[in-house]
């Protein structure tokens, strides 16, 4: 193991006061990234102003010099320093921090140099361990020296300048084509997926936008309103109301399955997943072509998704999740790959594909306790009651109370189908657990790759000697609720075991 | 090589566990910070309902900050329930007065470290050790209320590469948390409760 420091001593070190600039442009950019705070200081700021100008300069003055006090006092308490084969990074002015990365932890090291900096010679350098965004380190002005030495530091102790995970093969590589074809989608699967897929809720997204912005407009002009209450009276001339309603709602639907459709033609069109080496690379897209890459020794598990609607039409999703937590950053998240509206027999091959061994059709489930149910009928029962209460208050018809009263074996019948989907099982070296009500959905991952394990226990389920096993990967964390706590010991002392004992690469 | 039997009560698990005790006076700071924010929270909610913003009587004022009292003081027992433990491979931590958990994080699955001391943390000679895995941008474990000496000698263990494969089996606590009688948190019996 290297020891030496970077910096021959082992001092602490202090970056350049030019990092000020970088903090400076970061809070820009988180005050840009929020309009409603920046609104609202802005709104605030320009009624203060208005009101008392003087006061409003000292206070903007004020606010200023404090924002520059803290800025300095910073810097000056920040430091680094390489040491005993590490990067320690110690900040914070009231509340004192010391961050410490071993060098062999370092999963991405980027380096980059602003304009600001490069007349000076100097360089902002990110280090990151595997997925941890938050707790990185940032060494926003260093000399180009120094930011070489530690990145050869961290390459002798093996750490990556692996490729991102989402990395993108280069336009135009025909390596890429040269991998076994695993799986195409032709436009029916995919219509089956807009259908069935989380891409019809951005379709509802959209078309909640578009109505919202049409009603807006509609308030504000008196005559499109007098028009719709007249195309209204005349539906109502034709049909029933109850009619009309369902007639709109079937509307509402119908386009959301369009907009759903439409936005997995485009994402997913020509879709073709290939397998290369070690590597998976997925190709898609209509106008915006995508190479999404992912090595097999990245996969951290794997889910795989059947909704109500999937199910009636015989479709199953999987998605091969690597390190990292998924982000709502858009319809389709790059931390997972996805292979979309898989029969039974594409499922079969690309499951042996991602987690050899591991067979869906001889598994057996465990099934938690049944008490599971209760919370479900603690929640819905109540408010069933309550329901029903309201209508009978407020007058509601025959019809209506019929329709509540007849609502109520829905209740119980929800739950004994949730506790009935609830499964775990260890197979082949794989834990499986299993979820869902209507639909269903699995969850798979080798034992070792689970990095921490928590057992939890309400009140009642410690009278019970129930428990709920926590288990957390890297790229998620997933629950079997109401196991026996001995079952659930077990488990965790299994999981435990493998985590320790396991030679193979985790992340 | 060695391969002596192992009999099944000595077979590593989480149901016995050597849990230790965090500072002795971890709970009163505990107590001491939970307090502090309840009389800001009190102080704030005075302020807006004389300023006519908050529609309470003194009576309803009154029976409310009593009712927020109480979880303020439950802070002391809750703090007294929480214990850590350190085996060779993983770390443990416990809490939780009513709700109960119990986390294991393997040493081999830990990507960093942080230490961390507010100001009442630095008066009491305290502080709380973040131990950060992989994939996420909380810390997966937290162990508050640590003496200042043994927090960076626990930090110290952590962050050291496990060297051979090691016997895994329910192993004393490692160096780092028995060397020193001065700083060595008390032993407890493996149940409490």
């Amino acid at each position: 193991m290297m020891t030496e420091s970077v910096n021959g001593s082992g001092q602490w070190q202090r970056i350049s006061p030019l990092s000020m600039i970088h903090h400076l442009l970061q809070f820009l950019r988180q005050l840009a990234g929020s309009p409603s705070a920046f609104a609202g200081m802005a709104a605030a700021g320009y009624a203060f102003f208005t009101r008392s100008p003087q006061q409003a300069l000292g206070l903007i003055t004020g606010v200023l010099l404090l924002g520059l006090l803290c800025l300095v006092a910073s810097w000056l308490r920040f430091g680094y320093r390489v040491h005993n084969g590490a990067i320690q990074v110690r900040r914070g002015v009231l509340t004192r921090q010391r961050l410490t990365l071993q060098m062999e932890r370092i999963q991405t090291l980027r380096l980059e140099q602003p304009p600001y900096l490069r007349p000076f010679g100097l360089v902002r350098l990110s280090i990151e361990s595997a997925g941890s965004g938050a707790q990185e380190v940032h060494l926003a002005g260093i000399h180009r020296d120094w930011a070489d030495r530690i990145r050869q530091q961290a390459l002798s102790h093996g750490a990556g300048e692996e490729a991102s995970p989402d990395e993108q093969a280069p336009p135009g590589d025909t390596t890429a084509t040269r991998g076994e074809t695993l799986l195409t989608r032709r436009p029916g699967d995919l219509i089956r997926y807009g259908i069935s897929s989380p891409l019809i809720l951005w379709g509802a997204l959209v078309v909640g936008s578009l109505l919202s912005a049409a009603l807006r407009r509609l308030e504000q002009n008196g005559a499109a309103e007098q028009q719709l209450q007249t195309l209204l009276s005349r539906i109502t001339d034709i049909m029933p109301l109850w009619a009309a309603y369902l007639s709109i709602l079937c509307g509402l639907i119908g386009l959301l399955v369009v907009f759903s459709i439409a936005l997995t033609l485009l994402r997913y069109s020509g879709y073709r997943l290939q397998r290369q080496g070690d590597r998976y690379i997925a190709h898609s897209g209509l106008f915006t072509r995508r190479e999404q890459m992912l090595r097999q020794h990245k996969i951290q598990h794997l889910s795989l998704n059947q909704n109500a609607m999937a199910r009636l039409l015989g479709r199953r999703h999987l998605q091969c999740h690597q390190i990292g937590l998924d982000t709502p950053e858009g319809p389709e998240s790059s931390r997972h790959l996805t292979a979309p509206a898989l029969d039974l027999a594409d499922q079969t091959r690309l499951m042996a594909r991602f987690q050899p061994g591991l067979d869906f059709a001889q598994l057996r489930f465990h099934r938690v306790s049944p008490r599971l149910m209760l919370p479900t009928l603690a929640l819905w029962l109540p408010l069933w009651a309550l329901g029903l209460a309201g209508t009978w208050l407020n007058g509601g018809n025959g019809l209506l109370l019929a329709l509540w009263l007849a609502a109520l074996p829905l209740i119980p019948l929800m739950a004994w189908l949730k506790w009935r989907r609830t499964g775990w099982v260890l197979h082949n070296g794989y834990l499986v657990l299993r979820r869902g009500l209507v639909g269903v959905g699995f969850v798979s991952f080798a034992p070792f790759r689970a990095q921490k394990v928590t057992l939890a226990a309400t009140p009642l389920q410690r009278r019970r000697g129930l428990c709920n096993l926590i288990i957390g990967l890297s790229s998620g964390a997933f629950m079997i609720p109401c196991l026996e706590e001995r079952d659930a010991t077990a488990l965790m002392d299994h999981l435990l075991a493998e985590m320790i004992s396991s030679r193979a690469s985790w992340l | 090589m060695q391969n002596p039997s192992l009999p099944p009560h000595e077979l590593p698990t989480v149901a016995r566990i050597p849990w230790q005790r965090l500072h002795p006076r971890y709970p009163l700071l505990s107590l001491i910070a939970s307090l502090t924010s309840w009389l800001l929270g009190v102080a704030v909610a005075a302020g807006l309902m004389l300023g006519g913003v908050l529609p309470l009587t003194w009576l309803g004022f009154t029976l409310l900050a009593l009712l927020l009292l109480l979880p303020a003081l439950m802070a002391w027992p809750a703090a007294r329930a929480k214990r850590f433990a350190v085996r060779r491979h993983d770390v443990l931590f416990r809490e939780g007065l009513l709700w109960r958990s119990m986390t294991a994080l393997p040493r081999s699955r830990i990507q960093h470290i942080e230490t961390q001391s507010g100001p009442l943390e630095r008066a009491f000679g305290m502080m709380t050790l973040r131990c950060y895995g992989a994939g996420g941008q909380q810390a997966d474990l937290a162990i508050p209320g640590l003496e200042e000496t043994l927090c960076q000698r626990l930090r110290q263990h952590l962050l050291e590469v496990e060297s051979g494969e090691g016997d895994y089996r329910s192993d004393p606590p490692p160096a780092g948390s028995t060397e020193g009688a001065s700083d060595q948190p008390r032993r407890e019996p493996a149940d409490d409760d």
